[in-house]
């Protein structure tokens, strides 16, 4: 029998309510013969990850990696193509109303209660500020009405598992070293002294709030609601990055990190929207990049486990054994290494070194030469991570990566943007 | 001064050559090498020059021919964009046939510009190629999923949505309207008619907001319906749940609807504008870069042909000029010196002087020329010395044979007069001794004839005078005497007159033709004449053979070669003589020997050793003591006799003597037609 979202919502919260759901009991039979289909970013579909991943699991694991806006196209398309959808917590909005995945019970989470509360309060801890726009606990819980938000319920639309925030590059043999929260600011992305060698990132519902955030901090326009800009804010936004585009601000808008880090590596830019392994692999290519932050708070993203809507059965099962696998810790420790966090910090401690679990999670100097994943010296010793710790660094986020209602007229203007 | 002055030039001009090379083929081949390798090297820079324009032309042409592939791979981009968009916001098959198509043709263009054939001198710029085929495959698969997603959408609009329209409409109307049930029959109905509206301005304007009015109307919708259960209890449940069916199915195909529109226009909008702005600027800088490098090849094209133009321009006038440098440096540095050498040469075959021949110092061909004129001119000299050296010594080896001559003559002279004086001495003697003996006759004769004169032959006195001188022993002597006297001197006179004779004979100038001649008596002469040298220590034998024919000679030189071998003789014989011992021999013989006549002059003396008989008719050559002979004798016989045609032979040994032997043809060849050389023989 097919359900749909809506049906499976409604029979789960009927199940739960009396606890006869037959999913909820932890007896699992998992045939060898398994293969899981997970589709994701290039952040997460990493041959090391699945080897191990088949190796703890013991059934065969396949990745299929593309870029945010492929994966997502073909996610909220064909749900039948995959098991575990991995992507941005933005993309939940997208997903759930194009009835492309469907709940997660809490209850199949086995280390549910160790995830940290960024996830399910929207900050690390009380006094915090709350970054703008779809804070990843906003479209955690699905309610009975099939609605997301921030109102705990047993079911979740997504398993908060690799997070991060992200700011922007910048290569200091050509822009001098800024300060921290001090002097660095997304305004420098719009700086004339940077002209020509600018990059954003071909995202609209990312690439927006690095444009927005540049704008603001330079003072050319000001937002009511920097989450969720209206079309006239929209349309000022893009006034004022069609003027700087015209004028050969930008050099490149990318679609993909290993583009971002070709942009920087040939010196088509000097500054731009950058992700955190660009930046290492940069550095690791002896190119001195940056990665700032920025004293307006940096853009935050959350990386979703979401279930397909149309898988069910064994393989479900093999899909909530993967998700649990995920919080166990060894993909956390890979993952820091590359310089992203997992929702179960103290699970992942267990498999960093010490110094490695100062370094990447308590912003401390690095006492030695750190290796990154791939076993190549990702940091030198005496290198402090900017922007400090997790803590630090998460409680500063001043928007999160969100599908705004004007998402769609984005896009328009976002193609006005491209091909002026 | 003028060597000095030759020698500094010299010296300076080694250093002048030695900078450009040693030799004047070294120095001519390497002006001239100098001058081909500049005139090869404006052929070859030509040549090079004109291969490096043709290949520059190639390589341009295939630049701009790049360049053209890319402006049209930027037009083909231009016509997909709008295809594109005519696709999005019109959903037309025929532009969405027109950017596959477009597409199909981007591909070809980047075969075209992957597999042109731009030469060797630039590279294709392939992993921008490939990154551009990479971003025209995305657009392909982002393309067909915006196609699927509009066609989906319009599907959606035109089909599922109107179709759940119609049949929401269609149940509303078969629903039993009641008072109460009519408010909620209304309501329903508005709230759906509100959110097709909202779905319709989605449609047309896509909006977020206008989704959640969407759902929030379509929730409104189903609260109506469900509340017909209660107001409109005569309508089945059937109808109910059919109503609130379409309203799911129609909230289903508007989210469906909605994840299209979003879809396909992220597609357009965000990835495929993506794809196509990235593709645009590759290829716009593949381009840019062609075009670059075409202009920069056109500039070094510009600036290479001006170099070559100058390069040409510059080896062509460095080529005149060490043309005429090279002509020059020969004129200045071989053909003076060459020149001088060849008048020099000239002088001195003409006989002039010269001291030093020019060019000498220099290392290349012409001091070996120099070196070698001075060399002969050297030897020319030595040579007139020499000429002038055996002229004197000719003259000298006259004056010797005059001296040697004069020396015999005066030796000859002192024994000839010693020869002459004894009998001199004897007839002075006996003509003193017949003039005192004839004073007793004559005081015999004068007491006769004064006792004739008185006629008193009586007289007593006077014959008592007479009577005691004539028996006087004086008187007596005297009569026996006078006539021995006579006699004696007489005998002394006549040898007198045959030594003169003799040395007549010897000495007659007017014998230096040859005459024929008694060779006898040539022999005997020259043994009279020579007494007085042999007489002392030796007893001369003549052994003549009397039937000697007479030889046509010159007497007088043939009578000094036998003077010389007879006193020779002596010599050797007065070498080994000591004094008291006896009498050395020396025989002289004549003989007919085989139709020639032969000489030999044969004596005791101390012979000659082996060694030296080689050496003995060589001019000067002597053994004797210094000033006791001039050495000339025996090559002065050797010369009369060679001049006769005859031989000389010597035969000696050490201690016991030595054999002279000449040999003289009775006939001699005329001198024009003989060329025999006559032999030295010796034994």
């Amino acid at each position: 029998m097919k359900l749909s979202r809506r049906q499976f919502v409604g029979q789960a919260a009927v199940a739960l309510t009396t606890g006869s759901v037959a999913v909820a009991a932890p007896a699992i039979h998992i045939p060898k013969q398994v293969k899981l289909r997970v589709m994701g970013t290039d952040v997460t579909m990493q041959e090391d990850i699945r080897r191990q991943a088949e190796k703890d699991l013991g059934f065969e694991i396949q990745f299929e990696g593309h870029g945010s806006a492929g994966v997502l196209q073909k996610a909220s398309t064909r749900p039948d193509s995959f098991d575990v959808y991995e992507q941005w917590s933005n993309s939940i909005k997208v997903l759930w109303q194009a009835d492309a995945i469907q709940p997660i019970e809490k209850s199949r989470i086995t280390r549910w209660n160790e995830i940290n509360p960024l996830c399910k309060v929207g900050r690390l801890g009380p006094g915090m500020k709350i970054g703008a726009g779809d804070a990843p606990h906003k479209l955690l819980n699905v309610q009975e009405s099939g609605e997301l938000n921030e109102n705990p319920t047993d079911l979740i639309s997504f398993l908060p598992y690799v997070h991060n925030v992200d700011s922007f590059g910048y290569n200091t043999n050509v822009i001098p070293e800024g300060i921290p929260y001090e002097t660095e600011s997304w305004g420098w992305l719009l700086d004339e002294q940077h002209h020509g060698k600018v990059g954003l990132i071909n995202e609209p519902a990312i690439g927006i709030f690095d444009a927005a955030l540049a704008a603001q901090a330079r003072g050319l326009i000001e937002f009511a609601d920097i989450g969720n800009l209206t079309r006239s804010e929209v349309n000022s936004l893009f006034e004022i990055l069609i003027d700087f585009k015209r004028r050969g601000h930008f050099n490149g808008i990318w679609n993909t990190v290993p583009q971002s880090v070709e942009y920087m590596r040939s010196g088509r830019v000097s500054i731009e929207s950058m992700f955190s392994p660009a930046v290492s692999t940069l550095n690791g290519l002896g190119i001195p990049v940056n990665y700032a932050a920025p004293r307006e708070g940096y853009r935050g993203w959350h990386g979703v486990l979401c279930l397909s809507s149309k898988t069910s059965g064994y393989m479900r099962d093999a899909a909530y054994e993967y998700m649990n696998w995920w919080l166990e810790g060894w993909a956390g420790a890979y993952m820091a290494r590359q310089g992203y966090y997992t929702s179960v910090p103290e699970r992942v401690s267990q498999y960093l070194e010490p110094d490695e679990w100062e370094f990447w999670y308590q912003g401390k100097p690095a006492l030695r030469d750190l290796s990154g994943a791939d076993g190549r010296t990702a940091v030198k010793a005496g290198i402090t991570r900017r922007g400090g710790s997790y803590t630090e660094r998460l409680g500063n986020v001043a928007v999160w990566n969100t599908v705004m209602d004007s998402y769609e007229y984005s896009l328009v203007r976002w193609y006005e943007l491209l091909t002026s | 001064m003028t060597q000095h002055s030759s020698e500094m030039g010299s010296m300076g001009h080694v250093e002048r050559t030695s900078l450009i090379g040693k030799s004047v083929a070294n120095k001519i081949a390497f002006g001239f090498g100098v001058v081909l390798l500049l005139h090869l090297s404006i052929i070859v820079l030509q040549h090079y020059g004109l291969k490096q324009a043709d290949a520059g032309n190639r390589t341009q042409v295939a630049l701009l021919n790049q360049v053209e592939a890319f402006s049209e791979i930027d037009r083909v981009v231009g016509e997909l964009e709008r295809n594109l968009l005519l696709f999005t916001f019109g959903g037309y098959r025929g532009p969405e046939q027109r950017v596959v198509s477009l597409q199909n043709q981007l591909e070809e263009l980047l075969l075209r510009v992957d597999t042109m054939d731009i030469g060797t001198a630039i590279e294709i710029d392939r992993p921008s190629i490939q990154l551009m085929r990479e971003h025209l495959g995305q657009h392909r698969d982002i393309f067909a999923s915006a196609v699927t997603d509009r066609e989906k959408r319009y599907q959606l609009i035109e089909g599922e949505l109107t179709r759940l329209a119609f049949k929401f409409d269609t149940l509303t109307q078969q629903l039993v309207a009641t008072e109460l049930s009519q408010w909620d029959s209304l309501s329903a109905e508005l709230a759906f008619r509100h959110a097709q509206l909202k779905a319709m301005q989605f449609v047309h304007d896509p909006d977020s907001s206008y989704v959640r009015l969407v759902k929030s109307s379509l929730g409104s919708s189903r609260d109506s319906i469900r509340h017909l259960s209660i107001s409109a209890p005569d309508t089945s449940e059937k109808d109910v749940q059919a109503l609130l069916d379409v309203v799911d199915q129609y909230d289903r195909a508007f989210m469906q609807m909605v994840q299209a529109t979003r879809n396909y226009l992220h597609m357009v909008n965000v990835v495929l504008a993506g794809e196509t702005e990235e593709f645009l600027y590759l290829a716009s800088n593949a381009r840019d870069t062609y075009s670059r490098r075409a202009e920069t090849l056109a500039q070094s094209m510009q600036r290479d042909s001006q170099v070559f133009r100058h390069a040409c321009n510059l080896f062509s006038v460095l080529t005149v000029v060490l043309g005429l440098i090279a002509t020059w440096l020969i004129r200045r540095d071989v053909v003076p010196p060459l020149k001088a050498i060849t008048e020099t040469l000239d002088g001195l075959s003409k006989g002039k002087t010269c001291e030093l021949i020019p060019g000498l110092g220099r290392s290349d061909e012409l001091g070996k020329l120099a070196s070698a004129a001075q060399f002969f001119k050297n030897k020319a000299a030595e040579t007139e010395r020499l000429l002038a050296e055996v002229t004197r010594m000719k003259e000298l080896e006259r004056q010797h044979s005059h001296d040697q001559k004069m020396e015999s003559l005066g030796q000859l002279a002192a024994g000839i007069a010693h020869e002459i004086n004894t009998p001199m001495q004897c007839v002075a003697s006996n003509v003193e001794y017949i003039e005192e003996s004839f004073g007793v006759v004559l005081q015999a004769i004068n007491a006769l004839r004064r006792s004739f004169s008185q006629n008193d032959l009586q007289n007593l006195e006077s014959l008592e005078e007479l009577k005691s001188l004539v028996g006087t022993r004086r008187f007596q002597s005297a009569s026996i005497d006078i006539p021995d006297a006579v006699k004696d001197a007489s005998g002394a006179v006549l040898k007198v007159i045959e030594i003169v004779r003799a040395m007549k004979m010897m000495s007659h100038p007017g014998r230096v033709k040859s005459t024929p001649t008694d060779m006898n008596q040539l022999v005997q002469d020259a043994a009279v004449i020579s007494r007085s040298r042999w007489k002392y220590v030796a007893e001369m034998k003549l052994e003549l053979e009397p039937s000697i024919p007479l030889l046509d000679c010159m007497g007088a030189e043939l009578s000094q070669v036998i003077l010389n071998l007879i006193v020779n003789a002596a010599d050797a014989i007065s070498e080994k003589r000591h004094e008291g011992e006896p009498l050395g021999a020396i025989t002289v013989r004549t003989a007919m020997s085989e139709g020639n006549f032969e000489l030999k002059v044969i004596d005791t003396g101390a012979g000659i050793p082996k060694e030296l008989e080689q050496k003995i008719f060589e001019p000067f050559f002597t053994t004797k003591d210094v000033g006791a002979g001039t050495g000339q004798g025996l090559a002065i016989c050797y010369e009369v006799v060679k001049r006769h045609q005859g031989t000389m032979q010597v035969e000696s040994k050490l201690g016991d003597g030595t054999t002279f032997t000449v040999t003289l043809p009775t006939e001699r060849v005329p001198a024009a037609v003989f060329c025999a050389e006559p032999g030295l023989l010796t034994s």
